[in-house]
C-alpha cells in the first residue's frame, strides 16, 4: 500500500514538478510496451531503457500495471492474434519483425512467439497513441490547472502527509528520488 | 549536475559492474551447469570437466578433460574429449545465436558397445529416454522397422548402426510437435553454426562381437557446420582423414559436402577413397548380395561420384579393387550359374585380385546393391578356370597334343600329310589327301589304316592310340 501510495505521490510531483512533457510520454510508452508484452528478455531491455534515459519511472511502472491488467484479462488473446498474422500473414509486417530481430541487443528478444511479436506491436501502437496525448495533457495542466491545484487545501494537506512519511525533500514540492 | 541525474547513472554503473563481476564468475559455471544438463537430458549421463572457462570480451570458450561416462555401465567412457576451444562471434550472441567461428576439439573419444543380440548401448539409452519422454517404445521400434525393416535383428556392426539411425528417425517423427504460439523465422538462419570445424586425433571405438572397425587417429575438417543446414546459406563441407581398424589398419579419405536441394539435405561425395581394408570388413555390407563368403583380401575401394539424401534415396557408385581374395562358398549352397560352388569359389580365389564396380541405390538404411556384370564376369572366370582345369588334366593324362588336337589345331597331328603350312582358305583337304598314294579307298584307310601304317596312321587308329593312358609308348604317334 504504501509503495502504491508512493508511485501515486511520484506521478503527482512528476505532473507538478520538472518531467517534460514528452519525457511523460516516453513514459507512457514504455510502460505500454512493459505491459502488453509477457516477461522476458524484452523486460530487461525495457527497464534498461526507463534506466538510461530520463523518463518518470513512476508513471511507466503505474502504466505498466494498468495494461498488464488488462493483458491478462482479455488483451493478450488479442496480442497472440496479433503476432500470428504478423508472422505467418502478413509480408511486409514479417520482413520488419526478421529485420528488428537481425539487430544487435534487440535480436535478443524471441520475436518468433507469438504473443511477444503481438505485444510489442499493440504496446506501440496504443503507446504512440497515448504519449503524444499524454504530452500534450501534461502541458495543458500545467498552464491552466496546476496553480489551482497547488493552491488549493487538499494539496496543502498532502504535502503535509508527505513529511510524515516521506521526509523534507529539496525543492519545495513532494515527489520520488528517481522523478 | 542534476543529483537525481547522478543518482541514476550511478545506479547503471553499478549495474553495469555488478554484471561484469557475475559474467566473470558465474558464466562458466553456467556453462558447466548447461553441459551436464544436456548430457543428462540427451545421453541420461553425468558429464564431469577439469576446469570451463569462457570470456566475453574475447569471445573464448575453454573445456578441459570432458568426460561423459557410458550410461549402460561400460568401463569406457561414452565421449571423452582432452580439451575443447570455441571462439564465439559476440555480436550474433547478442542477436541469439551461438556462432563459433572456429571450434578446435583435440583427441576426441567415443566408445560405442555393442551386446550379444546387436543392439548398441547408445540405441539403449535413446529408448530409455524416449520412455522418459512419453514415447511408447514399441511404437518407436514399429516405426523404425518400417523405416529400416531390421531393427533388432542385426547382429553385425553395420546393422547396428543401422537400426540406431532408424530409431532416432522413428523418435523424430514420433516425437513432440512444435510448441504452439511460435513460429520460426527462417530468414535468420540456424540458432547454431560453427564455421571452422578442426578435430585432431578422433578415435570411436566399436566393442563388440561382431568384430567392428573402429576409427583411429583421424583429422576432421569442416566448415559451415549447422544445427538447421537446409536454411544455411553456405554450403557445409567435411574432410576426414584416418585409420579405419586396429590391428591391420586401413587408411581412408573421404570429403563430402551438404547442400541443400527441394527442401531437403543432399550430401555429395566428392571423393572416398578407402586402402587396406579388409574384405571380411565388406562382408556385412556386400555379404547379402554377393553369391559367396569374403574370406580374406586386402581392398581398395574408391567412390569419386555419389550422393545421399536421407532418409529416402541415394546413388552412390564405387570401385572396388580385391588382392589376395579368398572366397567360400555360403553354406547350403552346392553350385553356382551351373557350375560347383565350392570350385568356383577356388577358382575365384586362385585369380587372386579382381575389380568390382558397385552401384549402392535406395534408402541409405537398406541400400539396393547393384554389381554391374559382375555375375557374368564371374561364371566367366569360373567357366575359364574350369575349361583350364579340364585341359590341364586332359595333358596329364593324354599328352599336349591331344590338347593341341582339343582346341582345333588337329590338322598338326597327322605329320607329313596336313601341316600347318595348309593355306587358309583353301578347300578343306579331303581325306584324298590322307592317302600317301591315290589308290587306297579312303574307307579302308578309316576302317583298318593304310599299307604304310608307320609312315600315316589312320585316323582311327591315332584316335584309339590317344585314348590309351599316358605313359603307354603306344599312345603316342610317332613322329616322322
Amino acid at each position: 500500500m504504501l509503495t502504491v501510495l508512493k508511485l501515486l505521490r511520484s506521478i503527482w510531483s512528476n505532473l507538478n514538478g520538472d518531467a517534460t512533457p514528452p519525457a511523460c510520454g516516453a513514459a507512457v510508452l514504455i510502460g505500454c510496451l512493459l505491459g502488453l508484452t509477457p516477461l522476458g528478455v524484452q523486460t530487461v531491455l525495457l527497464a534498461c531503457l526507463l534506466l538510461v534515459f530520463r523518463v518518470p519511472v513512476s508513471l511507466a511502472l503505474v502504466t505498466c500495471a494498468g495494461f498488464k491488467a488488462l493483458d491478462l484479462l482479455a488483451v493478450h488473446q488479442l496480442a497472440e492474434g496479433l503476432g500470428a498474422w504478423m508472422l505467418e500473414e502478413g509480408a511486409v509486417t514479417r520482413e520488419a519483425v526478421v529485420a528488428l530481430a537481425q539487430l544487435p541487443v534487440v535480436g535478443l528478444v524471441p520475436f518468433g512467439t507469438h504473443q511477444v511479436t503481438g505485444g510489442v506491436a499493440l504496446g506501440l501502437l496504443v503507446g504512440l497513441a497515448l504519449a503524444p496525448a499524454v504530452a500534450v495533457g501534461v502541458n495543458a495542466y500545467r498552464r491552466s490547472l496546476k496553480e489551482r491545484v497547488t493552491a488549493s487545501t487538499m494539496y496543502r494537506r498532502m504535502e503535509k502527509l508527505n513529511r510524515i512519511f516521506g521526509g523534507a525533500l529539496k525543492g519545495g514540492s513532494f515527489g520520488g528520488r528517481l522523478s | 549536475m542534476n543529483p537525481l541525474r547522478a543518482v541514476r547513472w550511478k545506479l547503471l554503473a553499478g549495474l553495469v559492474v555488478v554484471g561484469a563481476a557475475a559474467s566473470w564468475l558465474g558464466l562458466p559455471a553456467l556453462l558447466d551447469r548447461a553441459i551436464s544438463l544436456w548430457a543428462e537430458e540427451e545421453l541420461l549421463s553425468r558429464a564431469s570437466s577439469g576446469g570451463v572457462s569462457l570470456s566475453l570480451l574475447s569471445g573464448r570458450c575453454t573445456i578441459e578433460d570432458l568426460h561423459i561416462p557410458d550410461p549402460q555401465g561400460g568401463s569406457e567412457p561414452l565421449l571423452a574429449a582432452d580439451r575443447l576451444e570455441a571462439d564465439l562471434s559476440l555480436a550474433d550472441l547478442l542477436r541469439r545465436r551461438v556462432v563459433v567461428e572456429v571450434l578446435r576439439v583435440e583427441r576426441p573419444r567415443a566408445t560405442l558397445v555393442q551386446d550379444e543380440e546387436g543392439r548398441l548401448n547408445v540405441e539403449e539409452t535413446r529408448k530409455e529416454k524416449a520412455r522418459r519422454e512419453g514415447l511408447d517404445p514399441r511404437e518407436v521400434a514399429r516405426t523404425a522397422r518400417e523405416l529400416y525393416g531390421k531393427v533388432e535383428e542385426g547382429r553385425d556392426w553395420v546393422q547396428g548402426i543401422r537400426s540406431f539411425l532408424a530409431h532416432l528417425q522413428a523418435e523424430e517423427r514420433l516425437g513432440p510437435e512444435r510448441p504452439a504460439g511460435r513460429t520460426p523465422l527462417t530468414e535468420l538462419g540456424p540458432r547454431f553454426v560453427v564455421r571452422k570445424l578442426e578435430i585432431s586425433r578422433l578415435h570411436v571405438n566399436l566393442d563388440g562381437p561382431s568384430g567392428a572397425p573402429g576409427i583411429r587417429e583421424t583429422a576432421v575438417a569442416g566448415q559451415e557446420l549447422s544445427s538447421d543446414p537446409a536454411r544455411h546459406d553456405e554450403h557445409t563441407g567435411l574432410r576426414l582423414q584416418g585409420l579405419l581398424g586396429r590391428e591391420q589398419p586401413a587408411a581412408f579419405w573421404l570429403q563430402a559436402r551438404l547442400e541443400p536441394r527441394d527442401g531437403s539435405l543432399r550430401t555429395h561425395l566428392d571423393r572416398a577413397e578407402l586402402a587396406d581394408l579388409q574384405a571380411s570388413h565388406l562382408q556385412p555390407l556386400l555379404g547379402a548380395t554377393l553369391p559367396f563368403n569374403l574370406d580374406a583380401g586386402r581392398v581398395a575401394v574408391r567412390a569419386t561420384d555419389g550422393w545421399i539424401r536421407t532418409p529416402d534415396a541415394m546413388d552412390v557408385t564405387a570401385t572396388i579393387l580385391v588382392a589376395g581374395l579368398k572366397v567360400s562358398p555360403k553354406p547350403g549352397v552346392a553350385s553356382l550359374g551351373g557350375f560347383p560352388a565350392d570350385r568356383l569359389c577356388r577358382a575365384l580365389s586362385d585369380a587372386g585380385t579382381f575389380e568390382l564396380e558397385v552401384r549402392l541405390t535406395g534408402p541409405p538404411l537398406a541400400p539396393r546393391v547393384d554389381l554391374g556384370d559382375f555375375t557374368e564376369r564371374l561364371m566367366r572366370m569360373g567357366a575359364a578356370a574350369f575349361r583350364k582345369e579340364a585341359l590341364r588334366r586332359l595333358e596329364t593324362r593324354l599328352g599336349p597334343d591331344a590338347v593341341h588336337l582339343l582346341e582345333g589345331g588337329g590338322p598338326a597331328v597327322l605329320p607329313g600329310v596336313l601341316t600347318a603350312e595348309q593355306p587358309p582358305g583353301d578347300e578343306a583337304p579331303g581325306l584324298g589327301k590322307l592317302l600317301p598314294s591315290g589308290d587306297t579307298n579312303p574307307l579302308d584307310l578309316l576302317r583298318g589304316g593304310s599299307e604304310n601304317e608307320q609312315e600315316a596312321p589312320a585316323p582311327l587308329k591315332l584316335l584309339e592310340r590317344l585314348r590309351r593312358p599316358a605313359g603307354d609308348p603306344d599312345s603316342r604317334p610317332r613322329d616322322r
